[in-house]
Order: structure tokens, then sequence, then C-alpha cells
């Protein structure tokens, strides 16, 4: 396929338009009544429909266009959102974007559509009417616009306050390089002297300059014909302008709709305009990610280079020299941030999938609940927000499904029949926290409790001893689970643990705060990037090595004399606990460096566990950026990973999850 | 006709061809890595990018050598990563006619050049052993 180039591209503007689908629907079932929603969420299914097509993918093209017509009605006001209708819709863009899944892989839209596209049929209430539209839509031309009933409608009140209708076909110049440009003037232009009811073709392809030379515009003014065709001709690259007067049998008027229809008039144009500054993609540039590294890693050099020029400029005396680096420094600073700032997305890209999932599952469990969110814009950076998906929807699956009460059990224990789930994201310090809480049935620590007995983690006694913080933190082991039935919705064996694995192998925490009764709050706390990290430099031997500063505990001093041999391995105590000695020298392979029996001891931590490693002289604590080995040195354990250093040195970074 | 770089160890040329060869530069610092194999040099910083380095002598089984001037590595770009190689000089390219391109049988098992060459490549009277990266890079298809 020809195509080839673009299919990223549109798998990417595709699940934006998906995404946006998604979204308006929610919106829509809460507002029915709300035009904008609707006119945003025909625009995303016609742009659906036509990227489609213009890649080839027939099903896809088919059922959006299917789509489009049914939301052509409702937007039109003859049809009204019901349940089965919404339903019908969240199932279309389930069946999109499964196509969109299917296409990235396979390449081809394969997905059934046959059901759907006869449901949508069903709910279209007026077929004849339909085929007008799609007509319209195809005649690109222009040629035989078609008014629809509101139109009409319009034109028959306007006429009463004595406005006249026209229908204007405007011819540009063949040589016109910006069509949509002209168009846009001569919109503005009939704007000043009346209202335009609709375009052939619509202003969106007008403004994607989809149309060949002339276009067709209805319009309700009190200028007369000769002045209409003045107005226009004077535009520069108008060639000809045909002005036809309309007219509409006025007694021909249905009350009903006069009120919905006047107020789509004033929209018609002004929502355009609206949608120009609403639209952010306009503002914004799609880059490929390997440019942004790349970009990333000039950065990187330019700031090594600053490091050095740096050192040079101590045994410089001129004051100029002196008084440019020092800028240099500063820009370069910026430089840097503005690069990390390009790098982060908002949570929002993780966050939007959730108001659908809440909404299909409380209508799958009978609960009523709603979502709260906040913080959408909250920016990470998009190392970590690839991987915090699935660990959120787990826990906002266990919210709904053991949190959240059925709707009389709520009202029995005086609470809102609604239950609510916040889910809120924002940032502290260096890091980003995303806190799931819900106003459900909490955690019950005496079931937690006797859990734990029953399955042999601690006796009777111990358990009374522990603190409630110890007991909920029982929940994330592995095999841990505290309810009886297993559902589809969550408890299907992956657990707690795998969330708090997840989220500790991304580098961050997590906690659990419950009440009884009140609700149970999750707390993650996630760094902000995965590529910069705060590192503690050593050396081993006579070599330079980073250590994560988040898998550090404490720096210790200790005596070779404290070292015990148990089962012929090296341990030490260390707060009461026998921890095992890791001889870094011997791991990193490092020349061996006589300490006289002092030992500088750097305490790492892998969750729980604790290990002791040697080290031979600490450096200091440092900001590095973290780069792979690359693909030839994948299989080394020990080591995460490189960084450079000021003087444009490499340093390893160890991996301290891999040294025991 | 291609373009072939030409690296030297001891008096052997080995030819590699042009189109894998990202860049050549003068040896710069190194820095060891720990549990690789013992033709594993460490990694490089080449213009802030980390680069493994291997040592071709090391790979043929030859003893190494002290880097001194006319000491190169050899940046290679070939299966989707970036290896730089040491070799004891590369100041040379070739252009080597198609039809002087042979296949050669070497005994594997004995013959040490055999695990890295499976062309040769002839000048006049000249020969050149053209490196198979792939077996050199240990790329398992």
């Amino acid at each position: 396929m020809g195509n080839n180039q673009y299919i990223d591209i549109f798998i990417e503007e595709s699940q934006e338009h998906i995404e946006n689908l998604n979204s308006n629907l929610l919106l829509l079932e809460n507002d029915p009544e709300n035009r904008q929603v609707i006119d945003e969420i025909f625009r995303s299914a016609h742009t659906l429909k036509g990227m489609a097509a213009t890649m080839g993918f027939e099903n896809m093209n088919k059922l959006s266009h299917k789509m489009e017509d049914v939301l052509q009605e409702v937007k039109n006001g003859q049809l009204h959102i019901s349940h089965a209708i919404m339903d019908i819709l969240f199932k279309c863009v389930d069946t999109l974007s499964e196509m969109l899944d299917s296409i990235s892989q396979t390449g081809e839209d394969n997905v059934p559509i046959d059901e759907l596209i006869f449901l949508l049929s069903g709910v279209s209430s007026k077929p004849g009417n339909k085929e007008n539209i799609v007509q319209k839509e195809n005649n690109a031309s222009g040629k035989d616009t078609l008014l629809n009933v509101y139109e009409e409608d319009i034109i028959r009140e306007a006429a009463k306050d004595n406005y006249k209708a026209y229908k204007i076909t405007v011819h540009i110049d063949k040589g016109c390089v910006m069509k949509s440009a002209r168009a846009f003037i001569i919109f503005n232009s009939l704007d000043e002297i009346g209202d335009i009811i609709n375009s052939s073709p619509s202003v969106e392809d007008i403004e994607d300059e989809k149309f060949e030379d002339s276009f067709t515009v209805h319009i309700i003014t009190k200028e007369d014909k000769e002045s209409i065709e003045k107005r226009l001709l004077s535009i520069a690259e108008v060639n000809n302008v045909e002005v036809e007067l309309i007219n509409i049998d006025l007694n021909k008027e249905e009350e009903k709709f006069v009120k919905e229809a006047s107020s789509l008039q004033s929209q018609s144009f002004e929502n355009i305009k609206k949608s120009q500054s609403n639209n952010k993609t306009s503002k914004s540039v799609r880059v490929d990610i390997d440019r942004l590294d790349n970009l990333m890693n000039l950065v990187s050099e330019l700031i090594i280079i600053k490091t050095r020029l740096e050192g040079l400029e101590a045994d410089n005396k001129n004051s100029e020299t002196v008084s440019a680096i020092e800028y240099l420094e500063r820009i370069t600073t910026n430089l840097h941030d503005a690069v990390m700032k390009v790098r982060m997305v908002p949570v929002e890209r993780v966050f939007n999938r959730f108001p659908r999932m809440v909404r299909d599952l409380s209508y799958e469990l009978g609960k009523k609940i709603v979502l709260n969110m906040y913080g959408q814009d909250t920016e990470v950076d998009r190392t970590v927000i690839d991987e915090i998906g699935d660990p959120l929807v787990h826990l906002i699956r266990n919210s709904i499904d053991h949190g959240i009460e059925i709707p009389q059990e709520r009202l029995q224990n005086g609470k809102p029949e609604q239950g609510t789930i916040n889910l809120r994201a924002y940032h502290e310090g260096n890091n980003v926290i995303i806190e799931v809480s819900d106003d459900g049935r909490g955690i019950d620590i005496e079931k937690v409790k006797a859990k734990a007995v029953e399955k042999g983690i601690y006796t009777a006694e111990q358990v009374n001893d522990l603190s409630k913080d110890k007991i909920l933190d029982l929940l994330f082991r592995p095999g841990f689970s505290t309810t009886d039935k297993v559902t589809d919705i969550s408890g299907r064996g992956i657990g707690l643990d795998v969330v708090k694995n997840k989220i500790e192998s991304l580098n961050g925490s997590i906690e659990i705060l419950s009440e009884i009764n009140k609700g149970t709050k999750f707390i993650i706390k996630l760094p902000l990037t995965l590529a910069i990290i705060q590192a503690l430099l050593v050396k081993v031997g006579d070599e330079k090595f980073a250590i994560p500063l988040n898998s550090i505990s404490e720096i210790v001093h200790k005596k070779e004399e404290e070292i015990h041999n148990v089962q012929g391995k090296e341990v030490v105590l260390f707060r009461g606990k026998v921890i095992p000695i890791i001889r870094l020298n011997e791991v990193l392979e490092t020349k061996k460096i006589s300490n006289n029996g002092n030992l500088m001891c750097v305490i790492i931590k892998k969750g729980e566990n604790l290990a002791c490693c040697t080290v031979d002289e600490l450096i200091g604590q440092q900001e590095i950026v973290i780069k792979p080995l690359g693909k030839y040195l994948s299989n080394v354990k020990v080591i995460a990973g490189a960084t450079i250093l000021g003087d444009g040195q490499v340093a390893l970074i160890v991996d301290a999850n891999n040294l025991f | 006709m291609s373009l072939y770089v030409i690296a030297k160890i001891d008096e052997e040329e080995y030819a590699i061809n042009i189109e894998k060869v990202l860049t050549i530069e003068k040896v710069m610092p190194i820095t060891r890595v720990p549990q690789t194999e013992s033709h594993v040099k460490g990694v490089i910083n080449l213009r802030g990018e980390i680069i493994p380095v291997i040592s071709l002598r090391a790979k043929l089984g030859l003893a190494e050598k002290e880097y001194d001037e006319d000491t190169r590595i050899v940046v290679l770009k070939a299966y989707d990563m970036l290896v730089g190689m040491i070799v004891d000089n590369a100041n040379e390219v070739v252009d080597i006619a198609e039809e002087d391109i042979d296949n050669l049988v070497f005994n594997e098992a004995s013959d040490e050049f055999g695990k890295f060459v499976s062309k040769v490549g002839k000048i006049k009277d000249k020969v050149f052993l053209i490196l198979d990266l792939k077996k050199l890079l240990d790329i398992r298809v």
C-alpha cells in the first residue's frame, strides 16, 4: 500500500478522534441537548470517515459514515438522544477503536460491522432525508444545494422581518493559491450584511480546501441582489458570482422548530470560528519521539561542553570571556528545562479513558458512580505516562467493584445513593502524585487480619500487635485477596501486588489509607521522569559509578571485623537486622583498594530487603541523564545504563535491583 | 563497485563495506563495563551517545597492543545497533569491483580468520579479507 508512510499519523490522529468521540459522547449522555457537543461528535465522526476513506479502510469508512448519518439526524433534531442510541454509539466507538488496533497490527480493518450498521439503520428515523444529506455531502461542486426543513424554517421566519434569502454561488479564480483563505474572506464579507444559513461544500470542507473553484452558500439579508454581487466581486480573485433569490412558501410554517432553528442559524458560522480557536491540534506540531531524544542528546552535549568551558574559565582572567560563559550557562540551563518540558505530556492522556470505563462498569454492576477527575493537565514525562495506565485501571476497577456499595446498601448506611470516585493528580517537588479515592465501604481491617492468620503469614497474637498501616500493607502481598467472590471486573488473580510491582519498577511508591464505611484512598508517588534521576556518584577501585538515589537507604561506616561469615556468605548487622554484604569491587570487577579495615557502606534497598554495598569513595549527589548501554551490551545485568559526566567521561549506573 | 574501509591489524588488511561504517574516530577514553566478555573493551561517549567498543584483535584471538597515534575506533552501524571496533589503523578506502569479490571457504573450527571472514576482494594482485559483520557481532538469526 502506498499510504504506508501516513499510517502512523493516521493511527495517531484516529486515536485522538476516537478518544474525543468517547469523551464527548459521555458529555452528551449527561446533557443530551448540548449542541456544541453534538457538533463536536459529528465533526470527529466526519473526519474519521474522511481519513478512513483516504487510507482505503472500507469498514471503518462505512461505519463512521453510518454514525455520521445518525448524528446528522440528532444534530437536526429529528432524533432524540436515548439510552439505546447512546449504547449503539458507544459500541460504534469501541468497534472503531478495535479496527484501529487491528489496523496497527495487521494493516487491515477486518472487524465485523454488519450488526452495528443494522442497529444504526434501525435508529435512523427518516431514511429518505438521510439520502439527501449524503447526496449533499458528496456534491462537491455544490450546484444543487438542498435546503433542509430547518433551514427553510429560518428563511420563513426571517422573511417576516423583511429579510430576503439568496442562493449565492461564488466562482474563485482557478489560479488562487489559498482558496480557503479567500473563502474565509468571502464568508466574513457576507456575515457583515446578513447571516449565512448553510454552505456547500460544508464549511469544514471549505476550510480544508476540499472544493474545486466554486462553492454555494445560502444567506438571509436585507440587501438586494445587485449590492451583494458588487460586494463579492470587489474581493480579489473572485471571478464570477451568481445570486439567486429564493422564494419559500411562507404558509408552510411549523412554529415549534423556529426557536431551535434560529439558534442554529446564529451558530452555524460562529461555531466554526469558535472551533478554530478551540482546536488544540491546530496549535501543536507532531514530532517523532526519536527527534526529541536526539534534541535531548544534543542539549546534554551542550551542557557537557559548557561544564568544560567553566573549567577553563577558572584560569582565565579575561572578564569578557567570563561573562560570556556565564551567559552561556544561563541559556543552556533554560534550554535544558525547555527540552524537558517538550517531553512532558499531561496525565489527561491516561485519564481520559476512565470516564467511559466507570460508566460501563457501573451499569454492569447496577451501581451509581460518578467519577471526578482533578489535575488532568498535570504533566509527566512520556516515559512514565505509558506505564501508569494499567495500575490505575486496576485501582479504579477495585474501587468500583469492591469499594462502592450497591445503591440500597449506601442508602441504608446513610450515604448518598451515588458513589464517588476521585482521581487526582498533582506535582509535589520532583514527583507526581496520583490519588485514587472512593467513598465506599473501606477496607475491613479485621477481615485482613483474619486472612493473614489463615494464610499463615502471622500468628493471631502477632497480628494484633501490628499497626494499621502494616496490616493494610498486607494487601500488596502476592495472592492476598480478601474478596470471597471472584468477579469479572477485578479479583481475577492479578492483585494489588502487580500494581505495587509496576509502580516500584518505575521507582515510585504506593500507599493505602482506608477507613471502614468512609472509603479507601490509594496514593501513588512517581518520579516526574525516568530519563533523569538523582544519583550518588561513588568511586569503586579507581572508577566512577552512579547509584540511583531512590534505591539508597543510607550510608554508614563499618569495620572489617563487624563482618561475619554465615554459611559462606558475608553478612553484617545493621539496625538489628542481618543483611548481606555486597563487595562492589568484586561485582564490578574493579581494582581492590586497601581500606585499612574501614568500610564505606551504601545501604541499598529493594522493596523491604536491604543490602550493604561497599564502595571506596563517595563523590556526591548529582542529577544524571540515563542513557542505555546499547543493544550489543543488553545482557549486562548489574548495569542499568550509563551517564555522561560533566567532563565528558562515561559513568556506569549500578542497577541496585539486580545486585541481590 | 563498492567502497570498503580498510582496517589494519598488524600487516593484515580487513575490508569493511563503507555503508556499514558510521564514523572513524581516534582513540578516546573508554569506560570499562563489568561482567562482559574479554573482547568488549567498554563504552565510549561519541558526541553524547553511549557506544559499546570491542577489540578486533581480541576477537581474532590476537594479543592486545598498546593504543597509539594510528589506533582507530571504527564505529559500525549494522543490525540495528552501533558498535565501535578498535583496529590498529584505518586510513584507506578502496573500491573493489563486484566481480573481484569471491566467496571463501574456511574451516571454521580450526581457522581463526574463518570465523569472521566469508569473502575476499582483489585489487590487481592485492587481497583484502572482507569482514562478515554478522559473525563478528554475534548476530544470531
